[in-house]
């Protein structure tokens, strides 16, 4: 079939009036009765109007080519794909609930590929990572510990009891800082080691508490729940950035703000586990775990003193946490520790 | 009435209404770059997209890319004819597969803490290399007419108008920033041809000044009174101690001002500069190019698009996209003084991705 259009010579914008005989997957271009050029292959169509030849040069049509024509000069591939993009309601709903329904997939396939990845992960690489993390932490958070040494000796050596009842490797070291930054808290880095603040220590005054909370970082390093964190997170980020594209910042603020939302939960779901199994390794070592709730209980009423400039005892009693919260509430959390109560 | 209207013309003079609206004369010679594209038809396009992507674990989104700029190419349509886009699927995907190796290695040694500071400096230094890299990709692979465009800028050019200038205009708390603002556009501008033509561009620095004002300075003190004014009001109806309400307001500024003056920037100051710099715009004796994007509407559809998407799952981001694509584009005008016969293209190839590629992973970008 014959059309009318532009034709542009490779690389100039000099238009000529002209016409294109299309055959397949070649074109022959004429000025008048005068052929110009023949067989010349086609290398894409755009618009279903714009033809770009091998050889640089372009045809315009004035109009837009059939649909039978457009799929003769197209390959079998873009044939497909146009097939597949073209929009009818129909089409669109199906699509739309196979990406609802694969979206959904993927959060299952997730959850049970996380797990997988993370045994894949060899342990040395994840103590690694938590001997690189606790270093950078080191540098600019942490200063040493300003209890005294017999102090420092006689927990070391009742939380190693934790670490071998715990089955966690004996070389996850516990050690004390003093940090202005973490205030009263404990921290485990990947596969280790564990950090107890001196500002802790001092605020909960008993062995038995400390080690409980102690128990409870042993819990989050055996159920390497920081790689488990990782892993999700990265696969997360790599599915809302195939889904929304890195085009639009808004956009692409909005979904990692999504995904920090759905780690804070994710965090809030690991820490009431390693709450429970806490209280497991703190039962197999004949700790008695309501030690772990009177820390709790200490702790919640300091964050409390700390944070809240009045209504210290509604703040205490508060539940529910909020979407932004790495840990369930204190009192969420005292809460599934002693049901009866 | 009459001391109003002087008012009005001195302000004209020093371009600060200008910022927003321009003169009719202007209007009327100016034609709308037009937009075709609809949203149902991106619909189509996108949702295969990602479908593909997932479905093959994020190699198809290498022709996705390609489908998804060459629909906003073919709808962008100037003076009759459309934009053109050559980059192939395959040429994506080699660049992508290389960057992420690249990555990969990069994320596992920056754990090793005496690699991090080595690893920023050659972040800083390998920036303008990029940015050059992938401006000359996007422009080569970019076509009106079956005249390619093209990036002319040299490495220690954009090292300092693209990466150090804009830093340092921050460090001087924001003094120089309009200076250097007016330097990194016209770079832009001036560095971009369009086969072997080169785009001109002449803002004024006052213009810039006018902009940093009313774009960045006056935003950031009314997001910052309103904010005072309300957290004032919700803490007394809340019956806090009222030697504790200014305490608390004014320790709330420490985090509301920050986002204020990024917000500012990003949306209104950003806006305005675009603004300017296309205004200024010419290519050769043959086109001059005028803008008016008006950066509250501008907001407006940037937020009310985010509020659509989130409560559509993602679902309405193809209407989202096209919708603001056409606001830009019917807000960019062009006015052709002579006929557009006379741009040749040079013989200039280039076919690695790699640039392109390395910076949207690196979020490395020129923003305008």
């Amino acid at each position: 079939m014959i059309h009318t259009g532009e034709y542009f010579e490779r690389l100039s914008s000099k238009s000529l009036e002209a016409e294109i005989h299309l055959t397949g997957k070649t074109a022959q271009v004429r000025i008048g009765s005068d052929v110009l050029k023949e067989n010349m292959a086609i290398k894409s169509i755009q618009n279903k109007q714009n033809i770009h030849f091998e050889d640089g040069s372009l045809f315009v049509l004035s109009g837009q080519l059939g649909a039978e024509e457009f799929t003769r000069a197209s390959s079998r591939f873009d044939n497909a794909i146009s097939w597949l993009e073209h929009f009818t309601f129909k089409r669109a709903v199906v699509l739309a609930s196979i990406l609802i329904v694969a979206a959904i997939g993927y959060r299952i396939l997730l959850s049970s590929f996380v797990p997988i990845a993370v045994s894949l992960i060899p342990d040395s690489w994840e103590r690694k990572m938590g001997e690189s993390a606790y270093e950078s932490v080191l540098a600019v958070a942490l200063e040493p510990s300003e209890l005294s040494n017999s102090q420092i000796e006689r927990l070391k050596v009742k939380a190693d009891e934790l670490l071998e009842v715990s089955e966690v490797s004996d070389s996850v070291e516990i050690n004390f800082h003093d940090s202005e930054l973490f205030g009263a808290n404990a921290l485990a880095f990947p596969g280790g080691p564990i950090v107890v603040t001196d500002d802790l220590v001092k605020l909960l005054n008993d062995d038995l508490e400390i080690l409980s909370v102690i128990a409870h970082e042993i819990a989050h390093i055996k159920e390497r729940h920081s790689l488990h964190q990782i892993v999700e997170v990265l696969g997360l980020t790599v599915f809302a950035s195939i889904l929304f594209g890195a085009s639009e910042t808004l956009i692409e603020e909005g979904s990692a703000i999504a995904i920090e939302l759905w780690a804070f939960d994710l965090s809030r779901d690991m820490e009431k586990e390693a709450d429970l199994l806490g209280v497991e390794i703190l039962l197999d070592s004949g700790i008695d775990p309501v030690h772990f709730s009177n820390a709790l209980t200490k702790l919640t009423l300091h964050y409390c003193i700390q944070t809240s400039t009045s209504q210290i005892m509604e703040c205490v009693e508060n539940e529910g946490s909020s979407w932004f919260s790495t840990h369930p509430t204190g009192a969420d959390r005292l809460k599934y520790l002693n049901p009866s109560n | 009435m009459e001391t109003l209207y002087v008012w009005i013309s001195q302000l004209r003079s020093l371009q600060f209404v200008d910022l927003f609206m321009s003169s009719e004369s202007n209007q009327e010679e100016f034609r709308s770059i037009q937009f075709t594209g609809r949203a149902t038809e991106y619909f189509g396009i996108w949702i295969v997209n990602v479908l593909l992507s997932l479905a093959t674990l994020g190699i198809y989104s290498a022709w996705a890319k390609v489908r998804r700029v060459t629909y906003f190419n073919n709808n962008t349509s100037i003076a009759g004819h459309s934009l053109g886009y050559h980059a192939t699927g395959k040429q994506l995907l080699i660049g992508r597969v290389i960057s992420f190796v690249i990555l990969l290695i990069w994320a596992v040694t920056s754990s090793i803490p005496i690699v991090v500071i080595p690893l920023l400096i050659v972040t800083l230094f390998l920036t303008p290399w990029l940015l050059n890299n992938s401006m000359r990709f996007s422009g080569r692979m970019t076509s009106y007419r079956n005249v390619r465009f093209n990036w002319q800028g040299t490495y220690w050019k954009s090292f300092w108008f693209l990466v150090i200038a804009p830093f340092l205009g921050v460090l001087t708390l924001g003094l120089l920033t309009p200076l250097f603002s007016k330097h990194y556009y016209r770079y832009f501008a001036t560095q971009h041809t369009y086969g072997t033509t080169r785009f001109n561009a002449e803002p004024t620095t006052g213009s810039f000044y006018w902009a940093f004002l009313v774009g960045g300075i006056i935003p950031t003190l009314v997001i910052a009174v309103v904010y005072t004014g309300l957290s004032m009001l919700i803490l007394r109806a809340t019956q806090v101690p009222e030697s504790e309400v200014m305490a608390s307001s004014i320790v709330g500024l420490i985090f509301v001002v920050p986002a204020a003056i990024l917000f500012s920037m990003a949306f209104i100051y950003r806006v305005l500069c675009r603004n300017l710099m296309v205004r200024s715009l010419v290519l050769s004796d043959a086109v001059e190019f005028h803008s008016e994007i008006n950066p509250f509407r501008f907001v407006w559809i940037s937020l009310t698009n985010l509020v659509a998407v989130v409560f559509s799952l993602g679902l309405l981001l193809p209407w989202a996209q096209v919708r603001k694509y056409r606001y830009l584009s019917n807000c960019t005008k062009y006015k052709v003084l002579t006929d557009m016969d006379q741009f040749i293209d040079d013989e200039v190839s280039v076919k690695s991705a790699f640039g392109e590629e390395f910076a949207e992973f690196e979020g490395i970008e020129v923003a305008i």
